[in-house]
């Protein structure tokens, strides 16, 4: 019996299937590479799509969300990997990397690929478009920014604090004290965070009430719909 | 066309795939795991908690300690944890078979408070 095993009581993610491998609880760093393969096939498939249409990507609001969101699975994979790496694992194990490591599953994959699906799919099950641009763009751009200020200071956090974790000398206090300052930029990006769902809140509201326009049919459902989502 | 059987079998495949993973091999490895009977001490290993340490757990489950504390040592020579007197061997499986709620943890913003009343005893 070594601890790789006990591992195994909640490192559970590491048998999942793509993207419920990504969603497990997390927490542990065991043998985390089986679901790089299809990773990386499904990253490869759409990160060419994506590049070869930018444009489309720029003016669709559910695009740019699903694009970030696909391009964050990738990295999850790569880190994924990465955390499974004896040497990395020593270091980031049980740091606020674990937690960068949750957040960019949680958030800068599954998040916004959910936000993307909402802005494709409430204008054609509601058969009207978004009444603002400007929140949708307000939205993306505090939810991207917020998220990337969250991962970069809590990997930095992460791997700053495992370092000094593994100096024995270095009092366990102090440790403490090197993270407050990457979770003072945690607080921030959340904070960002806070400003786009609020946004989101809003235009979602906002969508709710807006009078249905009288020309519009429930066929219209089935048909493709662009002008509903709102170019910037 | 009628896709129903496809569709129904990939799913359940997908979920019998992650439940063999994540429930079936585990309970085959762990399973039949049973505490260490020492013959000459005439006790049981992990020992059970006593009282107290019982309702003290309750507080730290209630209190949501396990946010930024972790209950598994990692083995001498790999981290710091045996120079940091957390405890002198590393977890191992049979240390929580007595647990039906281990609070092993994943970040160690404290820390690992596996033996805190070994050392605190001292």
């Amino acid at each position: 019996l070594d601890t790789r095993r006990v591992r195994q009581l909640d490192g559970c993610e590491h048998f999942g299937w793509w993207a419920s491998s990504r969603l497990g609880t997390g927490g542990q760093h065991g043998c985390r590479d089986d679901a790089a393969g299809p990773d990386f096939i499904i990253g490869a498939n759409h990160h060419g799509t994506i590049f070869k249409n930018f444009a489309a990507v720029k003016q669709s609001a559910t695009l740019r969300f699903i694009s970030f969101g696909a391009v964050s699975f990738t990295i999850a994979g790569v880190v994924q990997v990465a955390l499974g790496i004896r040497g990395v694992s020593e270091i980031l194990h049980f740091t606020l990397a674990t937690q960068a490591y949750n957040d960019t599953v949680l958030y800068a994959f599954f998040s916004m690929v959910m936000f993307g699906s909402i802005y494709y799919l409430m204008p054609r099950i509601l058969l009207k478009g978004w009444p603002s641009a400007m929140l949708i763009n307000v939205h993306f751009v505090t939810a991207a920014v917020g998220i990337v200020i969250c991962l970069a200071s809590l990997y930095l956090g992460g791997l700053v604090q495992g370092k000094a974790l593994n100096e024995s000398e270095t009092p366990f206090l102090e440790v403490v004290g090197l993270a407050k300052k990457f979770l003072f930029g945690q607080s921030l990006g959340g904070l960002l965070l806070l400003v786009g769902h609020v946004a989101f809140a809003l235009n979602f509201v906002l969508i709710l009430a807006k009078p249905r326009a009288t020309r519009v049919t429930a066929a219209d459902l089935f048909q493709p719909a662009p002008e509903m989502e709102v170019a910037s | 066309m009628n896709r129903t059987p496809l569709v129904f079998l990939g799913i359940f495949f997908t979920l019998a795939f992650s439940w063999t993973g994540l429930v079936l091999t585990n309970q085959i490895s762990y399973g039949a795991l049973r505490p260490f009977v020492d013959e000459g001490d005439n006790k049981a290993f992990p020992e059970s908690l006593s009282g107290v340490a019982a309702q003290g757990k309750l507080v730290y489950e209630d209190l949501g300690c396990i946010v930024c504390h972790t209950q598994q040592v990692r083995r001498p020579g790999f981290g710091t944890d045996d120079k940091r007197h957390w405890g002198d061997r590393q977890s191992v499986a049979r240390d929580y078979v007595r647990e039906a709620r281990p609070l092993i943890g994943s970040s160690r913003l404290g820390p690992d408070l596996r033996n805190v009343g070994a050392r605190q005893n001292r």
